[in-house]
């Protein structure tokens, strides 16, 4: 509460960043500069140390064992290479698309404050698994290819209940457009009605 | 630095709500709104991308709350701030769509602040101890609290989970050996329990709540 009630922040020095080698690192270390993070040769307390790479797995693999990544920016994020985030200790993935210097300001501050944070459908469908292995369906249906905006917009609407009618309204698009969306949907997650549909993707970590 | 997210503020206590308002206030990355007043002219827009719920506990109330917020024009994401957080909590809240889970004593400006930066990206924010044991947990909302202590009876989790394959109430009934009607009412005594619309909602929830 008295935390709450503060005015003004507490002033706490702001990390550095250490990025790790690989070839995304010259537009991490921009976008760092735009942020107002500076940047450190060397890994050392005060400092994030900052991997990125096209998946998590490519990323864990950039540190080495002494100079493990704190937080990563991946091109995509999978449930599996999000467990192996936390299992090697990275609290932090963050997604690279759309990123923008703000947001990968607060990211090091978090990083370096060891706040917790991931993509949401990963983290969804890794306490799916860590709350029911036993219920998993004996052959897990294989990873589609990636859904796209759209898609995950009306499943997500799905998912929360949401019927065609406001769906089409909270996407401001016609009812016969979400028609479409879901048909393409059904056949893509090869799902019989909107339940399974949903399912699928929680479990596949797509929501 | 880009466009500062607009935010709006939950509390059922007006002193917190006030404070949390006046704590934003002082973040430059955010800009806080009312969520009933009209955009002005050429300013920022009056739909909060994120909303912040300050709460005591997650319990059926808070539910609906989070339900009804994400319901809003804009469907925000939700960054709650709770006094207590069991795990149990936890998942519920994450399951109805929060985004990033605070406990009030660790909610200060800074990581109040980056919580509504992630959630504005759809990034999720927690407790790293709080993450830690919702990972290592094993079996369904075993440690949940009160209102949702009994999670799923054996009946509804078997009838649930042959919905998440998608099965129709009649395959349902013919498989299980139970009447159609047993079937309809087993799925609306959880839709009603957990306060969901549908068939969709309640497997999505289910599946993400760790029920199922």
């Amino acid at each position: 509460m008295s935390a709450l009630l503060a005015e003004r922040a507490p002033q706490a020095p702001a990390p550095r960043a250490h990025v790790l080698a690989g070839p995304a690192a010259p537009r991490l270390t921009s976008m760092l500069g735009h942020a107002g993070i500076a940047t450190s040769p060397h890994p050392g307390s005060g400092t994030v140390t900052v991997a990125a790479a096209p998946s998590v797995e490519d990323a864990v693999r950039t540190g080495a064992a002494t100079d493990r990544p704190q937080l990563l920016v991946c091109d995509t994020v999978t449930p599996a290479g999000l467990r192996l985030a936390l299992h090697v200790g990275v609290a932090a993935v963050l997604r690279s698309a759309g990123l923008t210097p703000p947001h990968l300001a607060a990211a090091v501050h978090g990083a370096h404050h060891g706040d917790g944070r991931m993509p949401y459908a990963a983290l969804a469908q890794l306490l799916t698994d860590a709350v029911s292995p036993a219920v998993r369906p004996a052959a897990p249906p294989a990873a589609p290819a990636p859904l796209t905006a759209r898609q995950t917009a009306v499943l997500d609407l799905m998912a929360e209940g949401h019927g065609n009618a406001v769906i089409a309204r909270t996407l401001h698009c016609s009812e016969h457009t979400v028609k479409n969306v879901i048909y393409e949907l059904m056949a893509r997650l090869q799902a019989r009605n909107r339940a399974h549909a949903v399912a699928h993707a929680v479990r596949l970590g797509l929501i | 630095m880009g466009e500062p997210v607009p935010v709006s503020v939950v509390a059922l206590d007006p002193v917190l709500e006030a404070g949390t308002k006046s704590t934003l206030y002082a973040c430059p990355d955010v800009t806080v709104t009312e969520p009933d007043t009209p955009g002005a002219p050429g300013g920022p827009a009056a739909e909060p991308r994120v909303v912040v719920m300050i709460v005591d506990r997650f319990a059926r109330a808070e539910l609906d709350m989070l339900r009804a917020t994400r319901d809003t024009a804009g469907r925000p994401a939700v960054v709650l701030v709770a006094s207590d957080l069991t795990p149990g909590d936890a998942l519920h809240a994450l399951a109805a769509g929060a985004r990033a889970l605070l406990r009030r004593r660790e909610a200060d400006a800074p990581r109040l602040s980056r919580a509504v930066l992630a959630a504005a990206r759809g990034d999720c924010t927690l407790p790293p101890d709080l993450l830690d044991q919702l990972l290592n947990r094993s079996g369904a909302a075993g440690d949940a609290p009160g209102w949702a202590a009994a999670g799923l009876s054996e009946r509804e989790r078997s009838v649930l989970s042959m919905v998440a394959d998608g099965h129709e109430t009649s395959e349902i009934a013919q498989r299980l050996a139970y009447s159609q009607r047993t079937v309809t009412t087993v799925v609306h005594d959880i839709t009603q329990r957990f306060r969901l619309r549908n068939r969709a909602h309640a497997v999505a929830y289910a599946l993400r709540a760790g029920l199922l």
